[in-house]
């Protein structure tokens, strides 16, 4: 394995809820190496989304590490792991997380936006309208989400979440609410990025989606079950 | 970049902010009107009483001062004071066609009047019109008519040459009196606040009647009676001025009221009253009971009045012969303090209500927001997510709250300002032409501005504002204009009603202290108006900009 680009390092998080302290994740060391296409599996509960969200510095961890390149993600300031997000990571969500406002070429090329890398709001655009060209939507460029099927939606958000070329896609149950045939559209979309060199991670309890990973990991109730090459 | 891209999506696609910038609108074009009337009245008021007062004015009692006109001299030559002019005040009576009415007299030089405070644009009156009559009595051709041509021509309407003259049998008449216009009992104001000329009144004489004071401010027995022939009128604004006020020569009055120069006899003891003789011959001054002053270029009229004060005092100090009280100075809203005060009092309670209007305003923007927040938990957890900050979440909100503001208060100055000028149309047409067309007209006029505003509103939310602009407004004037009709058609007897009954008069120009609803626009009260409005909309928008820039990503999206 090459050198990693993400790590885990004894990885925990906790939540209080009712008064009672919840352990979701549990001491999680795993590694993905640039290129790889990782696959989190496990059941709902297990705490694959968590493990999503502490990877993709939207929660910090109550013990452990999240090794960015070496370095330790949460010794960050919040504007750094702010820049984090825009720059080095891609989201893609179960309920694709549109904003509703927005039409499918401005929901892409607001992350870019966001970015503010020096590049200009056309610039943007066209690489914007590139994506989604990428994913197959250049004909729904104007429509709003609302006008978009389920799939058409989870393509708008890869496009999104490529926008910045992130160094990781980290994907949380992106077929998880899609038919599957479009599933199985999406899947074949992600095996196009990963084929072209996109690092990514997939979260999902679908065997399906794990089967077409280079790897997978198993949670089992917020602790690494196993991982295996798929 | 980000920020203004969804500002102008939430702004168009959310029906929310554009009804909390529409209150904001309409608060703020509130406060315009509200305003603007009450500052209108209070500078057609302060306007109308500087014309009529000067800026400065050294006032001393009803029977004068005397050596007011070695006094003015040395006040004159104060550097805070560009020039000034005797002048007398005093009750009196005239008789104008059998009328009697109690007026306030004033003799002055019309000329020095004109220098010093501008009376001219107050003249009802031009020349062609006063001409009119005395064309049709007597011809173009006549002596008498080119000795009226000569006279009404002249700069001034008083002529103080024509102080001397006694009766109306000299040939241009008697003296010559300037009448307020609401003075002449025989004029009226038309329903609209307008007046015709009263061909009848000119060049009729007027009788009026005064009490001499002597010095010690005892009145004469005996009332002084004189005809004038009144050349012109004039119309400040102001129903107390224009009700109340003559203006005649100086030297008329002053001699009518004893205050001329005199010599007389002081009683010793070798004097006769049976036959007149012994005594001591002595001089009794000339008396003014009032100097009005102009204030010179860029002085302040309270450091005028204030040095003008100082040498009055100087001036009896150096002088031990005077008999009557000193004078004192002040300024002319000194003067008409009491009513200014009143209509000062009630613009800072606008001012108070504007404050209130502001405090509502951000309440209402928070409350705006505080809900579209709630709404917008997911959008922010996404933006978050993408990598926006929470300095950018915040700029967000408020930069959406300063957009509602700039809206709102641009929409509601327009709104304002247009009502503000239309306010004296407006009232004029509900008042008086209730008619068929009227509300056959203002439906399809109604229908049509509702149309536009719906056209706007559904044109800026699906980007087709010319489509819609060229279907809704046609559609809502028809719409409108249709039951209208039927209305008026059908029932005759409600458009009598509505005729005869409902003659809705916002204000009444005939009956009210000004003629005419004041319509003063001040651009800087305007601009600190509609800047309030937007600094309370960004203060509205804070707290909820802090409440979703709070927000933690992790937690809005789990939101779903």
């Amino acid at each position: 394995m090459s050198e990693p680009i993400l790590e885990t390092r004894g990885l925990g998080r906790t939540f209080a809820e009712g008064g009672r302290e919840l352990r979701v994740l549990d001491g999680v060391d795993t590694a993905i190496a640039a290129g790889e296409k990782l696959a989190i599996l496990g059941r709902s509960g297990s705490g694959k989304s968590t493990l999503l969200h502490l990877i993709g510095g939207l929660d910090t961890p109550t013990d452990g590490q999240v090794l960015f390149r070496g370095a330790d993600l949460h010794g960050l300031t919040e504007p750094q792991i702010d820049a984090y997000r825009r720059k080095h990571v891609g989201l893609v969500f179960q309920f694709y997380h549109l904003l509703p406002e927005l039409s499918a070429v401005e929901n892409v090329l607001i992350g870019g936006l966001i970015a503010d890398d020096g590049r200009t709001k056309h610039e943007v655009k066209q690489r914007a309208e590139a994506l989604l060209e990428r994913v197959g939507l250049q004909d729904r460029t104007k429509h709003r989400p609302a006008k978009l099927s389920g799939g058409e939606r989870q393509r708008v958000a890869i496009a999104r979440a490529l926008i910045n070329e992130p160094d990781v896609l980290l994907a949380d149950e992106p077929t998880g609410n899609l038919d599957a045939d479009t599933g199985k559209a999406i899947l074949d979309l992600f095996h196009e990025l990963h084929a072209e060199g996109q690092t990514m991670v997939l979260v999902t309890h679908d065997d399906n989606v794990a089967d077409a990973a280079d790897r997978v990991v198993t949670l089992v109730r917020g602790q690494l079950s196993s991982d295996t090459p798929a | 970049m980000y920020k203004l891209l969804l500002i102008l999506k939430y702004l168009r696609r959310k029906l929310a902010p554009l009804f909390a910038a529409l209150a904001v609108m309409l608060c703020t074009a509130m406060v315009i009107i509200v305003m603007s009337v009450m500052g209108g009245f209070l500078d057609q008021f302060r306007e109308s009483a500087r014309n009529l007062t000067g800026d400065v004015i050294v006032e001393g009692s009803l029977q004068g001062f005397e050596q007011y006109e070695e006094l003015l001299a040395v006040i004159e030559a104060l550097p805070e004071i560009e020039r000034g002019t005797p002048l007398i005040e005093t009750f009196g009576l005239i008789n104008f066609r059998d009328s009697a009415k109690p007026v306030r007299v004033q003799g002055v030089d019309m000329a020095e009047l004109e220098a010093i405070v501008g009376y001219k644009h107050t003249l009802v009156w031009d020349t062609e019109e006063l001409l009119e009559l005395p064309r049709d009595l007597f011809g173009e051709d006549n002596e008498r008519y080119r000795q009226i041509e000569e006279q009404l021509t002249r700069d001034h309407p008083i002529d103080p040459a024509s102080a001397d003259r006694e009766t109306s049998d000299e040939p241009i008449g008697p003296p010559e009196a300037l009448i307020g216009i609401e003075v002449n009992p025989f004029q009226f104001r038309d329903e609209n606040g307008q007046y015709d000329i009263d061909r009848t009144w000119a060049r009729a004489p007027i009788t009026l009647t005064v009490v001499p004071l002597t010095s010690g401010g005892a009145t004469s027995l005996e009332q002084e009676r004189k005809e004038f022939v009144v050349v012109n009128e004039f119309k400040s604004g102001l129903f107390d001025i224009d009700g109340q006020y003559v203006f005649v020569p100086f030297e008329t009055l002053q001699k009518m009221l004893a205050m001329d120069e005199r010599q007389a006899r002081e009683i010793t003891e070798d004097f006769n009253p049976e036959t007149g003789e012994g005594g001591r011959e002595i001089t009794i001054p000339g008396r003014a009971n009032r100097l009005i002053l102009k204030v010179a270029p860029g002085v302040d009229v309270i450091d005028a009045r204030n040095a003008v004060q100082r040498t009055i005092a100087t001036f009896y100090d150096e002088r031990e012969s005077f008999q009557l009280a000193k004078p004192r100075a002040l300024t002319w809203e000194d003067v008409h303090s009491q009513i200014i005060g009143a209509v000062k009092n009630e613009k800072n309670l606008v001012s108070f209500l504007f404050g209130v209007i502001s405090l509502v305003a951000i309440f209402m923007v928070a409350t705006t927001f505080y809900t579209l927040i709630q709404d917008k938990t997911r959008d922010i957890g996404i933006l978050r997510a993408i990598g926006a900050t929470r300095k950018g979440i915040l700029g967000l909100f408020v930069g959406y709250g300063l957009a509602i503001g700039v809206l709102g208060a641009v929409g509601g100055t327009a709104l304002g300002i247009g009502v503000v000028r239309a306010l004296n149309l407006v009232q004029y047409f509900l008042g008086h032409y209730l008619g068929v067309t009227s509300l056959l007209i203002g439906s399809a006029v109604l229908g049509g501005l509702l149309g536009l505003i719906v056209a706007i509103l559904i044109g800026f939310r699906q980007r087709r504002m010319v489509y819609w602009i060229k279907r809704l407004p046609i559609a809502g004037a028809t719409l409108l204009f249709l039951p209208s009709l039927v209305v008026v058609l059908s029932m005759s007897q409600v458009n009598a009603w509505l005729n005869g009954n409902i003659r809705f008069v916002m204000w009444d120009p005939a009956t009210y202290f000004f003629d005419r609803i004041p319509d003063r626009i001040d651009p800087l009260e305007i601009t600190l108006i509609a800047a309030g409005m937007i600094v309370s909309c960004v203060i509205g928008s804070l707290i909820p900009a802090l409440i979703a820039s709070s927000l933690e990503p992790v937690e809005t999206l789990r939101y779903e």
